[in-house]
């Protein structure tokens, strides 16, 4: 697999604050790799070192293959943009203004993306509006603007959907699922709420107190997470037995339950582990959301109990 | 570089705190202007010298204040993460910051003298020495960049809004500073003793003033026989020489060097004890600026390349 960005346990401290410890990830091309974590978890401390904003205290990173140490990281950057924490954009001018100021900034030619990018995110119309008169949604969707001003093909954004509205949310996740598929932009995205990340992201990494708790897929997270009916039983031989008969997904679980994926009659359930002879002693919808996955997590990084 | 300029110069361009500094300029330029014609009429001679650079004290204050706000915005707007994320190496964004600034600053200049010399020349005014005028110039040009090196490291270091606060004070304190310096040395050494002298003054038939000293028994004194004693407030070696170089080097100093043509000083003791105007060397006032240049410059850039920005 090809990586965009790959880091090898990476640490910033601030004078005797920890903000990162021993941070290794990898955002494969073509992802939408949501980084999720609480506040302060060191998400933006990290952002940061990837987009050279800071140096990191110790470890290093690389993006399309290039170390951070060396000389050539510059000509990887210029692959890259950015929205770290608030919209970089310069208040007094317009939409347009500020993304012929970026096209300036990266050399480009001419203004010719520039009419593109503002279609793209929605802000043709605003004309000669400055930004410091925009909503919160329009300045995110124009500091995306200016990071995508030289067509990157690496997206970072910080919490792009904060403080916005829902119909802000909505703007900007379909934004960034467009960028993703249309323009095969690979995203890094950061966020602390997981079910709008869980709309998006093709991959996840959990950080909490500077350090990855976990990197998965969005696939694998799906199975740990998969809607299932749980059942307490006397023997969970008998009843794998009956459920292969069935010919349903199962998983057999410590404590004599046993997980059932598919979707499957309780009463035939019921009746089929009963035949088999194992009793049944309760039976209930479980389903683990993207928010208790990631608290068990957190519990199991303070030493706490770790997710099965 | 070429294109972080061409950004700067952009953004500048469309600041109206920028054009509102330009327009100060002009209305100081057109006010120098006439006022160097009510001087000729009043009989003042060479008041187009000195209003020909009228501007620059106001320069001096204006710059550094105009520089911290340039670079400040950057870091108040967030676009500085603009320029670093896309491949921007921290030096050149910083050398560019600096050049922006100080070319701001000439083009302050530029608008003043276009302005003013035209202006003057067409109200009947002429430069008693334009070689000397242009020296002056030159050299003000590079007292202004050690200026605008110096508040660019300022502003490039301190990413608060503080920085215009400090850039002001520090313009403040280097202007008024070295002018209260130069007081200071120019005290003299020795100073007429008047303990126990008494002065009367009387008119004469022509209803003139006539000061005379006398001792405590009424003995006329005359000035020249007047007891000296040595001045306390006299700055003695070797601070003196300390002090007379922190003025030469210091941007506010070699502002008021090159204003003034100068400093005072005094030659022998006693009697014999004269007051003269001594030059600091222009070349010696060139070198330490391009010093203080150099130095904040090399500074700014060590500690800019490792300063966490967010």
């Amino acid at each position: 697999m090809e990586y965009v960005l790959q880091t090898q346990a990476l640490g910033k401290n601030y004078r005797k604050f920890t903000a990162l410890e021993n941070l290794t990830m990898s955002v494969p091309r073509g992802a939408v790799y949501g980084l999720v974590g609480k506040n302060g978890a060191g998400k933006t401390t990290l952002l940061r070192l990837i987009c050279g904003l800071q140096t990191p205290t110790y470890g290093t990173y690389s993006l399309y293959g290039r170390n951070n140490q060396e000389p050539d990281i510059i000509k990887a950057r210029r692959r890259m943009g950015a929205v770290v924490e608030t919209p970089s954009i310069c208040l007094d001018m317009s939409a347009e203004n500020n993304l012929r100021q970026q096209c300036r900034v990266l050399g480009l030619p001419d203004f010719s993306c520039v009419p593109e990018l503002l279609e793209l995110v929605g802000l043709e119309g605003t004309g000669k509006k400055k930004a410091k008169n925009f909503s919160l949604g329009m300045r995110q969707r124009l500091g995306i603007a200016v990071a995508l001003c030289g067509g990157p093909d690496f997206l970072v954004l910080d919490e792009p959907v904060n403080g916005l509205d829902p119909q802000g949310i909505v703007e900007i996740r379909e934004l960034i699922l467009k960028l993703n598929r249309e323009r095969d932009i690979t995203v890094l995205i950061s966020s602390h709420i997981l079910e709008e990340l869980h709309k998006l992201a093709t991959h996840y990494g959990f950080i909490d107190s500077g350090r990855m708790l976990r990197q998965v897929s969005a696939e694998e997270l799906e199975a740990t997470c998969r809607k299932c009916v749980r059942a307490d039983v006397s023997d969970t031989q008998a009843a794998a037995l009956a459920l292969d008969g069935l010919g349903v997904d199962y998983k057999i679980l410590e404590g004599k339950q046993v997980d059932v994926f598919d979707a499957v009659n309780t009463g035939k359930l019921v009746q089929a582990l009963s035949d088999a002879g194992c009793e049944v002693y309760s039976v209930q919808n479980h389903d683990e959301s993207l928010e208790s996955y990631f608290l068990s997590l957190v519990g199991a990084g303070k030493g706490g109990e770790g997710h099965a | 570089m070429r294109k972080l300029l061409s950004a700067n110069f952009y953004a500048m361009s469309r600041s109206l705190r920028f054009w509102l500094g330009v327009f100060m300029m002009a209305a100081t330029a057109v006010y120098a202007g006439v006022d160097a014609r009510k001087m000729l009429d009043m009989n003042v001679n060479n008041a187009i010298d000195a209003n020909a650079l009228l501007f620059v004290p106001l320069l001096f204050l204006v710059l550094p204040a105009l520089g911290a706000l340039f670079i400040n915005t950057d870091y108040h707007d967030g676009t500085i993460r603009n320029k670093i994320t896309v491949g921007r190496s921290r030096a050149a964004v910083y050398l560019a910051n600096l050049i922006s600034v100080y070319l701001s600053g000439l083009f302050y200049m530029a608008v003043y003298t276009v302005i003013f010399l035209p202006l003057s020349m067409a109200l009947g005014c002429r430069l008693s020495d334009p070689q000397a005028y242009a020296a002056k110039l030159a050299l003000l040009m590079l007292v202004f960049l050690s200026l605008a090196a110096v508040a660019v490291l300022l502003a490039s270091l301190i990413a608060s809004r503080s920085v215009l606060v400090v850039c002001a004070f520090l313009a403040f304190t280097l202007m008024f500073g070295s002018a209260a310096l130069n007081v200071m040395l120019e005290e003299p050494q020795m100073i007429d003793d008047f303990d126990g002298v008494m002065m009367t003054t009387e008119t004469d038939n022509d209803g003139r003033v006539i000061m005379q000293y006398t001792d405590s028994q009424g003995n006329p004194i005359s000035p020249e026989d007047m007891k000296t004693i040595p001045n306390p407030r006299y700055i003695p070696q070797p601070w003196r020489g300390v002090l007379r170089t922190v003025n030469d080097v210091q941007p506010g100093g070699q502002m008021w060097e090159i204003l003034q043509n100068g400093h005072t000083d005094y030659t022998g003791s006693g009697s014999e004890r004269l007051e003269i105007t001594v030059q600091t060397p222009y070349w010696l006032i060139a070198l330490y600026a391009l010093a203080v240049t150099l130095v904040s410059t090399a500074a700014g850039l060590a500690l800019f390349s490792r300063k966490d920005i967010k």
